[in-house]
């Protein structure tokens, strides 16, 4: 099968998080709501109803433009989608023909072996959500409170060429929104859906001309796949490694490949069939004639750049040159907006990039795992936090207990800096630690002999015990000194 | 606009989006109708010049981003008026039956 080309292209829509619709100011906050109490006749597509565009939506439709690299049209234009389905009343949905917000951008990312590279997008436009369809038995039920949300439709060129890349890809487009505060991105809420399509040709046959994959001469291309219902960032990959291996069974057999739209089933891990295409989509757009021409000018593209914030990709650079980080924890932290403004808020006040981000991904993650909850709702006073690392750094208490300390204050609700008062500090006071030592010397005795014999390390084993009497707080180097000392005197 | 001829197949393609049945009778009857009708829509293009008024370009009308709507929340429909044209309705949501072949 080495003599066949891979070629992916990835449609990503993304639900904006606006307060209102696209087109009429009902509610977008559907979530769990009581359905069909969120409408207004504009979502419900009454006759004589007309849209009115949601400013705040396109400002974030570009400002995700601007933050992958995209040109931005001065003139933006909707169109009508043609298509009959009961989840879109209008008959229609607005959209965007030939003439997208965004165009021509693209966003670098990691391939399987690290390298960097480019995944070009096509377009990204703007239109409307469609209503939610419960399907029961022979008969669905029709909930119009997602009617018209704020959608985003980015469309990558086909030139993907692995399902990993295509999930680094996806996952890139996750962050970026979710620091731009456009979208929460939920893939299980359906506030991102993620819909790859793969096909397999043989190389030489065809070539990328104009945002398609189009035959060379003399040659018919494979039909291509669709994949729906993918419901997670690793389903994107799984899925497209499932689907070019059936893809080259079926051609190995010498079966015929099918144009079609397969589903994803993520508990079987497989890709089921949906339906086959066997007639281009015909949707019959044209231009929106209830919407004018919005013209957008440099300036109201300035504005919309303030809000641009330090991206990922420029983080983790700044992180490794600027506090010599290695790019994986830099990685690690920038994963989500709010880790990196703590590691950020955390590092002001202690001054030393590798010990924040040390208890960043150690003690405070795990405990952030344990608890399954986001750093936003980490109850600490960073002032607290701060002062205890520094204790650590200056040796007055031992890490460990640092981190029995911080654990109890997050578990119990306890503020750290009570926790820090009561904590008497570490015995460096070696009068106050003799008659322990004295104790750990007189109840082990085959350790003190080993040492006696040479066996070193046999030390490590009795301050080990001198700090279990002591519940942690010897300082470790007193107590290591005056053991020596005394099992000399001996 | 140039003329264009249907066919029988371009009257079954409409059928089918329409999502509507067509009898062979039916596609028959359409073919010469839509040419007539197509043609009487045509007029449309001599409006201007005949009468002298301008036709509503609306879609051609420009605007300024910053015209557009602020992203506030209105109180639409209740719940009653917006399901009081649907023919089924099951638990606050409008019912509809599945077509066999879907």
């Amino acid at each position: 099968m080495e003599n066949y080309d891979v070629i992916i292209g990835l449609e990503i829509h993304i639900q904006t998080n606006t307060n209102s619709k696209m087109f009429c100011p009902c509610s977008a906050d559907y979530f769990e709501k009581s359905p069909n109490t969120q409408t207004c006749p504009v979502c419900l597509g009454l006759p004589g109803a007309l849209p009115v565009p949601n400013k705040k939506a396109i400002e974030k439709c570009i400002l995700f433009g601007l933050a992958t690299n995209s040109k931005i049209t001065d003139n933006i234009r909707f169109d009508r989608k043609h298509y009959f389905y009961p989840d879109l009343p209008k008959g229609y949905q607005i959209s965007q023909h030939d003439n997208p917000i965004c165009y021509d951008g693209y966003l670098t990312v990691e391939d399987e072996e690290g390298n960097e590279t480019k995944v070009e997008i096509e377009r990204i436009h703007q239109e409307e959500d469609v209503a939610k369809s419960l399907h029961i038995d022979n008969y669905t039920l029709i909930d119009y409170n997602k009617s018209g949300l704020a959608l985003i439709e980015i469309v990558s060129k086909p030139l993907i060429r692995d399902a990993y890349v295509a999930k680094e890809y996806a996952s890139k487009i996750r962050q970026i929104v979710r620091y731009l505060n456009i979208s929460n991105a939920d893939m299980e809420k359906g506030q991102m859906r993620c819909e790859p399509n793969i096909s397999l040709q043989k190389k030489g046959t065809w070539k990328y001309d104009n945002g398609k994959i189009v035959p060379e001469k003399g040659y018919k291309l494979n039909p291509k796949v669709e994949i729906k219902n993918i419901g997670s960032i690793s389903a994107v990959e799984k899925s497209i490694q499932y689907e070019i291996q059936r893809m080259k069974d079926e051609i190995e057999n010498q079966g015929e490949l099918v144009q079609q739209t397969r589903g994803w089933n993520s508990e079987k891990n497989t890709t089921e069939y949906q339906r086959s295409k066997e007639t281009a989509d015909d949707y019959r757009y044209f231009p929106e004639p209830d919407i004018p021409v919005i013209e957008l000018n440099q300036e109201d593209i300035e504005k919309i750049k303030e809000q641009l914030v330090e991206l990922p990709d420029t983080k983790v650079d700044r992180y490794v040159n600027e506090y010599k980080l290695s790019k994986y924890d830099a990685k690690v932290i920038t994963a989500s907006k709010n880790n990196a403004l703590f590691f950020e808020k955390l590092l002001s006040k202690i001054d030393d990039a590798k010990v924040a981000a040390n208890w960043l991904t150690g003690p405070i993650f795990s405990y952030l795992n344990k608890e399954d909850i986001g750093i936003d709702e980490l109850n600490i006073d960073l002032d607290d936090l701060a002062t205890l690392i520094k204790k650590v750094e200056n040796k007055d208490i031992l890490k460990n207990k640092a981190e029995e300390l911080l654990n109890k204050s997050l578990d119990e609700k306890i503020p750290l800096k009570e926790l820090l008062e009561e904590s008497s500090g570490m015995i460096s006071d070696s009068q106050e630690l003799e008659s322990f030592a004295k104790q750990v010397i007189e109840e082990n005795p085959n350790a003190v002999e080993d040492y006696k014999n040479g066996k070193t390390n046999a030390i490590s084993f009795l301050i080990g015990q001198l700090m279990k009497l002591t519940k942690g707080s010897a300082n470790p180097e007193i107590a290591k000194k005056l053991l020596e000392e005394l099992i000399k005197k001996e | 606009m140039s003329k264009k001829n249907f066919d029988k197949k371009d009257i079954q393609n409409l059928g089918e989006l329409s999502k509507i049945d067509l009898t062979q009778e039916e596609i028959d009857k359409f073919v010469k109708e839509l040419d007539t009708i197509i043609s009487s829509v045509e007029t449309l293009n001599d409006f201007e010049e005949e009468t002298g008024l301008e036709a509503n370009k609306r879609c051609f009308e420009k605007i300024e981003f910053a015209e557009l709507r602020e992203d506030t929340v209105k109180e639409g429909l209740s719940r009653e008026d917006a399901l009081a044209n649907a023919p089924y309705v099951e638990d606050g949501y409008v019912k509809i039956r599945d077509k066999k072949d879907d």
